[in-house]
Parts: C-alpha cells; sequence; structure tokens
C-alpha cells in the first residue's frame, strides 16, 4: 500500500468527519503536501456538497393524514389478524422455541447420517449372502426362477453383493424389487422429479461451498462459479415446478435467489459482493437447510435380505 | 431518528394494538424518507415504507428492549428493501438506453414537479434533482443503501456496519464506490456547489 493509498481509504471517513483527532491531523498534514489527495478530497466534498442540494419530495399533511388507515387496509388485505397484536407476539415466542428444538433435531439427525454414511467401516466387497432353503436351493435364485424345480440337485451357493440382496420374501413369480427403490409407492414420474430436485439442492450446495470457502481473489474460479450459478438459475424454475413438496420449492426458491446474486456479480470476484453473499447464506442457515432437506429426503428403503 | 419513549417500547412488547399506532405515526415519516432514498419514488417509497411497519409489527416480539426503535426500524427497512431487489428479476439496461430516457421528461421529473418544486423553481433546478436521482440509481443496491444511511440519515460507518452485518471497511469501500460513481455521473455540474463544509 502506498502512502496515498493509506490517505485515501481514510477521506469518506475525513469528509463525514468521523477521524479521531489524531489521525484528521496526520491526514490534513498529508493533503497540504499532496496535490493529488487534496485534489481528490476536493471531488469528495464538491459531489457531497452536490447530493445535499437533492431534496425528497414530501407527499403533504393529507397522505400522512391518511397513513394510517392506508396500512391498515393494506394489512387486512394480507393479515386479517393484524388486530390481535399479543398472538403475533405468542406466535414468535412459540416459533422461537420450535426453530431451536427443529435446530437440535437437524444436529442429532446429522450426526446419525455422518455415523452411518462416513464413519461407518467399509463392506466388504463381495460378501458371500448364503440364503438357502432347507432344500439347500438359494431363495434368491428360487424367487428369479420360479418355474425351476425347487428339488432338484442343489445349486452352488449364490454370492452377492451385500448392497443388493435378495428378499427373501418374495412371492415367487414375481421379480424381486430392486435394492433402492423407496419403501412408499411413488410414480417414477414422481420420483425422476424429486430426483432432479435434490440433484439441483445438491449442485447449489457444492456451488455454495466454493463461494463460502473459495478465495475471492481468484477471479477465475469465480468465473466458473458466476457461470454455474447462472446455469442453475436457469433451470430454477422447472425445477420448482416439478416438485410437489412445498420444502423442496420452498429450498429451490431460496437458493435461486442466492444463486442469482452469485451469477450477477459485477465483475470477475467483486470482495464486497461476495462478502454479502456469504453473511445471506450464514444469516439464513441455507447450507443447514440444505442438510435437513438431504436428511429427510433419505428417505427409507428396504432392509437387506436378513439370513434365517 | 427520533429516540422513542422507553413506555412506548414496553407497551409495543406487551403488544398494545394503540401502541402500534404510535409508533407507527412517529415514524413513518423517518421510515418513508429512508424508504424514498433507497427507491428513488414514491410509489415503491410507500409499499417498502407500508411492510417494514407490518414486518416490525409482527416481529415485535424479537425486539430487544435495549435496542433503539428507530434503529431496529432502519434495519428492517434496508433488509427489506434488499430482499425486495433481489427478488426483483434483474433488469438490463444499456448505456445508451439509459442516456436516451434521460433526455426525454421522465416519470420521475413529473413526479418531482408534482409533488416537490415550488413555483419558483428554475427548469434547470429541476433537472437538477433529476440528474441527482438518476446518480443514485447508477449505484448498486448496497452502495446506494450505504451512502444514503451516511448522508442523508447521519447514520455513523459503525452503525452502518452494524445494520447491513457487513464489516466497517466494506462499508467504507462501498462509500467511497458509490462517490466516486455518483462524481462521474454528476461531472457536468463542476464545482457549482461549492465544499460540504
Amino acid at each position: 500500500m502506498t502512502t496515498c493509498d493509506r490517505y485515501q481509504a481514510w477521506m469518506v471517513e475525513a469528509l463525514y468527519g468521523e477521524l479521531d483527532d489524531a489521525r484528521r491531523a496526520e491526514f490534513e498534514a498529508h493533503l497540504a503536501g499532496c496535490a493529488d489527495c487534496a485534489a481528490a478530497m476536493h471531488e469528495l466534498r464538491t459531489t457531497a456538497g452536490l447530493m445535499s442540494r437533492r431534496r425528497r419530495p414530501d407527499p403533504g399533511a393529507e397522505y400522512w393524514n391518511g397513513y394510517w388507515q392506508k396500512l391498515q387496509q393494506r394489512v387486512a388485505r394480507e393479515d386479517s389478524t393484524f388486530v390481535d397484536a399479543s398472538r403475533f407476539a405468542r406466535r414468535r415466542s412459540l416459533g422461537s422455541w420450535g426453530y431451536r428444538v427443529a435446530a437440535v433435531v437437524a444436529l442429532l439427525a446429522a450426526g446419525a447420517w455422518i455415523g452411518r454414511t462416513v464413519l461407518a467401516p467399509t463392506p466388504n466387497p463381495a460378501p458371500v449372502v448364503a440364503t438357502t432353503t432347507p432344500d439347500s436351493t438359494p431363495r434368491a435364485l428360487a424367487a428369479h426362477q420360479p418355474s425351476q424345480d425347487t428339488t432338484a440337485a442343489p445349486a452352488p451357493e449364490v454370492a452377492q453383493p451385500r448392497r443388493e440382496p435378495a428378499p427373501i420374501d418374495a412371492p415367487a413369480g414375481e421379480p424381486a424389487p430392486a435394492r433402492d427403490v423407496p419403501v412408499e409407492n411413488e410414480s417414477p414420474a414422481v420420483l425422476a422429479s424429486q430426483s432432479e430436485a435434490h440433484r439441483y439442492i445438491e449442485r447449489s450446495q457444492l456451488l455454495l461451498l466454493a463461494v463460502m470457502n473459495g478465495d475471492p481473489a481468484d477471479s477465475t474460479a469465480f468465473d466458473i462459479h458466476k457461470q454455474r450459478a447462472g446455469e442453475l438459475v436457469s433451470v430454477a424454475s422447472s425445477v420448482r415446478e416439478g416438485s410437489d413438496d412445498r420444502r423442496v420449492q420452498e429450498l429451490v426458491a431460496q437458493l435461486e435467489l442466492i444463486l442469482r446474486e452469485i451469477a450477477h456479480i459485477e465483475q470477475g470476484s467483486d470482495a464486497d459482493a461476495v462478502e454479502l453473499i456469504r453473511s445471506r447464506v450464514d444469516r439464513e442457515g441455507v447450507l443447514l437447510r440444505i442438510n435437513v432437506e438431504q436428511m429427510r429426503s433419505a428417505k427409507p428403503t428396504q432392509t437387506d435380505g436378513a439370513i434365517d | 431518528m427520533r429516540d422513542e419513549s422507553p413506555q412506548l417500547v414496553e407497551r409495543l412488547r406487551a403488544g398494545e394494538p394503540a401502541a402500534f399506532r404510535e409508533m407507527v405515526e412517529c415514524y413513518q415519516r423517518d421510515v418513508y424518507a429512508l424508504a424514498y432514498d433507497l427507491c428513488g419514488n414514491h410509489h415503491d417509497a410507500e409499499d417498502l415504507s407500508q411492510e417494514v411497519f407490518i414486518k416490525a409489527f409482527r416481529a415485535i416480539g424479537s425486539f430487544r428492549a435495549d435496542a433503539k426503535l428507530g434503529s431496529w426500524l432502519y434495519r428492517i427497512t434496508m433488509n427489506a428493501h434488499i430482499d425486495n431487489k433481489r427478488r426483483k428479476p434483474v433488469q438490463l439496461v444499456s448505456i445508451d438506453a439509459r442516456d436516451d430516457d434521460e433526455a426525454q421528461p421522465s416519470e420521475r421529473s413529473l413526479e418531482f414537479a408534482a409533488s416537490g418544486a415550488r413555483p419558483d423553481q428554475t427548469a434547470g433546478a429541476a433537472r437538477f434533482q433529476v440528474d441527482v436521482e438518476n446518480a443514485l440509481d447508477a449505484l448498486s443496491t448496497q452502495e446506494r443503501a450505504v451512502f444514503v444511511l451516511r448522508h442523508y440519515h447521519d447514520m455513523k460507518i459503525g452503525e452502518i456496519s452494524q445494520s447491513l452485518s457487513i464489516a466497517e471497511g466494506t462499508v467504507k469501500s462501498l462509500l467511497f464506490r458509490s462517490m466516486r460513481k455518483l462524481r462521474d455521473r454528476l461531472a457536468h455540474y463542476g464545482d457549482e456547489v461549492g465544499d460540504l463544509a
């Protein structure tokens, strides 16, 4: 930082009288010997003087006398409970507790999820699941081969990866359901839209993490972030409309607003704009909301085939 | 922003409906003024100021007794305005188009003439007011917010930093940048006005 840069950083404080005595004396001494800074300061003062001449039109006494009435009319349109102020206060109080309980539950669930998925020991890549029938015919094989004579000679044991065990009680003649099919019955279209929404949320999460943790000075990386944010914004409405889950819709809408901000960062990596985006993500707990949504959407799947 | 009585704050926190009317009547001009400075036109300023009071009414339970009511309303105004701007689709306006707009008598100049201009005002003075509003419009949402809070509402840099939840250095940077942009937009007025001091 050059000497002039140092004093330039003080100019707005000097303009509005926010420099303490020591800094003001130092600043004025510098201006006395630096024509460039003196000229810059003069320009600032001139601009401030021009802006001080701006006048704000007053709507007039009649407007102010009717302001409360207009406000009441708007409230009546928006919320019929306006007159019951205490209810709002109570609702706020209950809401605060609700948020706290939800936050605790979310943290516990996050811990459980991390424990199960991240910290769990890696499963044996190809454990043998021997699910033999009394006649030594593997049940899975029996399930997939309903017409096969189960009294035939014993077949070799079926070795399957642990993640794709066959159900032990699948009725003969029906194909075994896939391992990862959710328990709830949902149409393929619904599942597809949910999957799309969750992919969108996951991609947004990755982008936000990159923005939150990246170096704002890295303009190349931010150009990529901006591009990705723009891509996500362009499909946000279709993702939102494709989902019939209100919470997902709200989250996608919230993400869209933030992504739009990222996509419209003016130049390269505007550090101020990035900081505003980061503080917004923090303030609104966006990443936590994403985690909660991901846990919520991790629907129960059918349990592994138990061994009799 | 005026100071409120402690009794009013207590009555508000107790949810007394009459206290809300009192609060609105006490702060309506201040909130509207800030809203106007942020939005630049009466219609949006009215809409925003009403939104602020409705939000304040609903969130009064979260208001800390030791906080200042005026500062709290300012904070709500700022946040509501920034959120509204984010929700609105981005409008891309070419520099040429903006210049063309300015060359025409705009809605803003008519509004100004109708509600604010005195009969003795010259056309040049009215034109100046329009130019100043257009210069403010050229700022980003954050730059404008920081500038109007410091310049027209006498908030200290530290207070702005707290209200907007951004670092003081960022406030100074935004303020400096906004002043430079305003200077560029109003350069043709030169030293006509003289120093602020």
